[in-house]
């Protein structure tokens, strides 16, 4: 079965060039992200780095498109990274940005805590957007904590607009107080496209190198010294926020003060309560001077923001009585529906006849692996060794999802391997340990892991999907493809050679397309007493190339309704008209099918063939 | 506050081309010189999960979706999932082609009966149209030509604040050469297969008061 020539047609994905044709002045229709990457263009940002992760991906990606000339825009194999590049171009003298998710802060955060004490050079600001509600995530924690936490100012746009003049702001404060910035994003803005007037890009001067170790080297006798500063820099910022006119007013009656911030803001307008709203542009440092007078001028007090109560408990700690959250969800993504529900709650609006709600719930649609997706056969193989699989950050977590259930455990980027080396030693070894793991999550985090399993004479088997791209962003670069995010070739790591390099001793590359010889290699890996890597190496069926090949179709009369090809969950092969002892026949859609044979090679009574007047 | 504003709700499966719809029309918005916001949820969107966006084209200080004025179903369950935003002003235009969502695969449940759903849709919407796109994607024999037989049809409603003409290039804006002849087919076709229904042609237009 397996002469099966897997031969596929390729097409280029359309990917449509936009670049910064827009005049100053002109109003153009763009993303969250977009004007994120438009502002910091704005502000002469020289250096840029990411990690993609969605909801954050589309600030470096828009970055890219401006010329090559105004600044350097790179893919970074992690957040720490990225946030490293920033900062050595801040201290060398540009305005740098470091773009990420929320989740990628958390990577980031080592660099962050000490970065906040040595300061800027240029300005250098962090855009990180969160996720409320967990679109595409792993949790939905309030990152406006980490500014608190590494006492950095936070700006938080509530729409595209502001989110390019509070990109600009956040260069200028970052300079003006000597601290990083944080801007704050989440998915519902980032992805909110709206009209945006723009403007010229502004040239600093590049700033001198600063010769300054007791400033930049980060000893405890140097540290020391700079801590007393954060706490004076934090003074000094929130007096500034409080003297200017980033925090708007808007009053109304006097019985209801509404203190809001970010996206919070944009649905508090939209239900428009018969309030007083004051409009605070970031949640850290707060204007302590503004916020009190305005508490004194409303009866009540309340706070609506999304996720944590970051306003609410520092209002609370200046004294002032308020309310939020015992009528706002502190968990999911707030919507207008969402402030309204809770203001009717609170008392501020009317219960009114609410919109009659279809009792409907069609059955859900989660998203599944693809038509085709070179992942699939590696965790069929997963259930057929009855593996226990720590997965990780990516596509292939969808590996979860029934009928294949092939992933046990997934926390964290690169997570993967060394959780699988901790959870060999509790089992007697008649149990395979198995880490699948992506080939943009093993450079982000997954090599240290696999050092450790090496070192410390683990005995597990890792699974290097190696799909040549970063496909759950959307099909990134990254230093295993060979090429960068401006698309210019690069070195590409050779992932046998790196394994190899790190100790590894039992290593197999195969083509996940091959069933027989993927199961082969894993039976093998998974008997070898130590770390085995068997990388899978088929590139992802949208990234960076759309592939589609002939279809198949099922001969009715042949199919037996074993369910082979049905536990491979695979999108394209739903249930047939026809029955086999009482169970369901398949049949493929034709549309959908990439020809892959994955179907073909599983089917036990041949019945998978190609379509008629298709040519292999 | 949004009495010139119109809302459009695009609902389907990844990999349709709803977000490419969706890019489409508020870019011919944009060429009409109207304000426009478009709202999407992707990140997962091209792996067969639900996708939604709303493209909500006028003046408006809002920049959120209410009840939609139209909404564009790519896809029969999606169109019943996107029930909330649907009242008696709406028009649903609806692709009649199903995708079996594969946890009904899975449970061996079988896909709703289509009478039932446009029985539920029938129930909240102003109008209901259908669209047989498998069978005009056929006729162009291009399968990636489906959002723009919708958006063809979207044309022939006749609802847009913009005609079929500024939203056709809006779409050869974003067509590569070699598929500006298959899309011109495809929005044709969708066009005029509303537009013959609408001239009560067709037994698939239905219209409640």
């Amino acid at each position: 079965m397996t002469d099966i020539n897997v031969k596929i047609e390729v097409e280029p994905v359309n990917s449509a060039p936009h670049g910064p044709s827009e005049e100053p002045g002109q109003i153009v229709g763009v993303t969250g992200n977009e004007a994120i990457a438009r502002g910091a263009w704005e502000a002469g940002v020289r250096v840029a780095a990411a990690y993609p992760g969605t909801p954050s991906t589309e600030i470096l990606e828009s970055l890219a498109t401006y010329p090559v000339d105004d600044l350097h825009a790179q893919w970074s194999p992690n957040e720490k990274v990225a946030l490293d590049v920033a900062i050595g171009a801040s201290l060398g003298g540009v305005r740098a940005l470091a773009a990420m998710k929320h989740v990628g802060l958390n990577v980031a955060a080592d660099a962050l805590m000490s970065q906040s004490y040595i300061g800027v050079n240029a300005g250098l600001v962090l855009a990180v957007c969160d996720d409320p509600g967990i679109h595409s995530s792993q949790n939905e924690q309030d990152s406006r904590y980490f500014a608190r936490f590494a006492q950095i100012p936070v700006l938080e746009p509530s729409d595209a607009q502001e989110a390019l003049q509070l990109t600009k702001l956040a260069f200028e404060l970052s300079e003006r107080f000597d601290t990083p910035v944080m801007l704050r994003s989440t998915t519902r803005l980032s992805h909110t496209r709206s009209p945006v007037t723009v403007g010229p890009r502004v040239e600093p001067p590049r700033r001198p190198y600063r010769d300054d170790p007791a400033k930049q080297v980060m000893i405890p006798a140097y540290a020391r010294t700079r801590h007393p500063l954060v706490l004076e820099r934090e003074a000094k910022v929130a007096a500034w926020v409080d003297a200017g006119e980033l925090s708007i007013l808007e009053a109304g009656a006097s019985s209801i003060g509404i203190v809001t911030v970010g996206m919070a803001y944009s649905y508090v307008k939209e239900v428009a309560p018969p309030a007083s709203i004051l409009k605070l542009a970031g949640s850290y440092p707060l204007p302590e001077r503004t916020l009190r007078s305005f508490a004194a001028s409303v009866d009540r007090l309340m706070v609506v923001e999304e996720l944590e109560p970051v306003v609410e408990t520092a209002l609370r700690a200046m004294g002032l009585a308020t309310e939020g959250k015992e009528y706002f969800d502190r968990t999911g993504e707030l919507s207008a529906e969402g402030v309204r529900a809770g203001l009717v709650k609170a008392n501020v609006l009317p219960a009114g006849n609410r919109p009659s709600t279809h009792a409907l719930t069609p059955m859900p649609r989660p998203p599944v692996l693809c038509a085709g997706c070179p992942h699939m056969s590696t965790f069929m193989a997963m259930r057929a060794l009855e593996a226990r699989v720590a997965g990780d950050i990516g596509c292939y977590t969808l590996s979860v999802i029934e009928p294949v259930r092939a992933t046990d455990i997934c926390v964290s980027m690169g997570s993967s391997i060394g959780i699988a080396a901790g959870m060999a030693r509790t089992t007697d070894g008649s149990v395979p340990i198995v880490a699948t793991i992506g080939d943009s999550t093993f450079l982000h985090a997954g090599v240290p892991a696999l050092m450790d399993a090496v070192y410390n004479r683990s005995n597990i088997t890792v699974a290097l999907l190696d799909n040549h791209t970063t496909a759950m962003t959307g099909g990134q670069e990254h230093p295993g493809t060979g090429r960068t995010l401006r698309g210019e070739a690069t070195h590409r790591i050779d992932f046998e050679q790196l394994v190899r390099a790190l100790g590894v001793e039992w290593v197999k590359v195969v083509d996940s397309y091959d069933v027989p010889a993927l199961y082969q290699a894993y039976r093998e890996a998974t008997q070898f007493d130590g770390v085995a890597v068997v990388i899978s190496n088929r590139p992802c069926v949208l990234d960076p190339v759309k592939i589609k090949g002939p279809p198949f179709e099922v001969h009715a009369e042949g199919c037996t309704a074993c369910q082979a090809c049905m536990n491979l969950g695979c999108p394209s092969i739903t249930w047939g008209d026809g029955w086999y002892e009482g169970r369901h026949k398949v049949r493929i859609d034709a549309i959908s099918c990439v020809g892959c044979t994955l179907c073909v090679q599983v089917c036990p009574t041949d019945c998978i063939r190609l379509v008629a007047g298709q040519d292999a | 506050m949004s009495e010139a504003r119109f809302e459009v709700l695009i609902v389907g499966v990844g990999g349709q081309g709803v977000l490419t719809a969706g890019r489409i029309l508020g870019d011919a918005a944009h060429a009409t010189g109207l304000p426009v916001v478009e709202g999407q949820l992707h990140g997962m969107s091209q792996r067969g999960g639900s996708v939604e966006c709303s493209v909500l084209i006028g003046p408006s200080e809002s920049s959120f979706l209410r009840v939609a004025d139209v909404v564009v179903g790519f896809e029969p369950l999606e169109a019943l999932r996107a029930i909330p935003k649907i009242g008696p002003r709406t028009r649903v235009l609806l692709n009649t082609g199903r995708i079996v969502p594969d946890e009904l695969t899975r449970a061996g449940r079988p896909y709703p009966l289509l009478d039932s759903i446009l029985g539920d849709l029938r129930a909240v919407a102003g109008g209901l149209d259908l669209v047989d796109g498998r069978a005009v994607v056929e006729q162009v024999g291009v399968a990636r030509t489906l959002n723009i037989v919708l958006l063809g049809a979207l044309a022939g409603l006749d609802l847009l604040p913009f005609g079929g003409s500024a939203l056709w290039r809006a779409v050869a804006g974003r067509c590569r050469p070699e598929f500006l002849q298959a899309n011109r087919e495809a929005f044709d076709l969708g066009q005029a297969g509303v537009a013959a229904q609408r001239e009560g042609a067709g037994v698939s237009r239905e219209r409640q008061s």
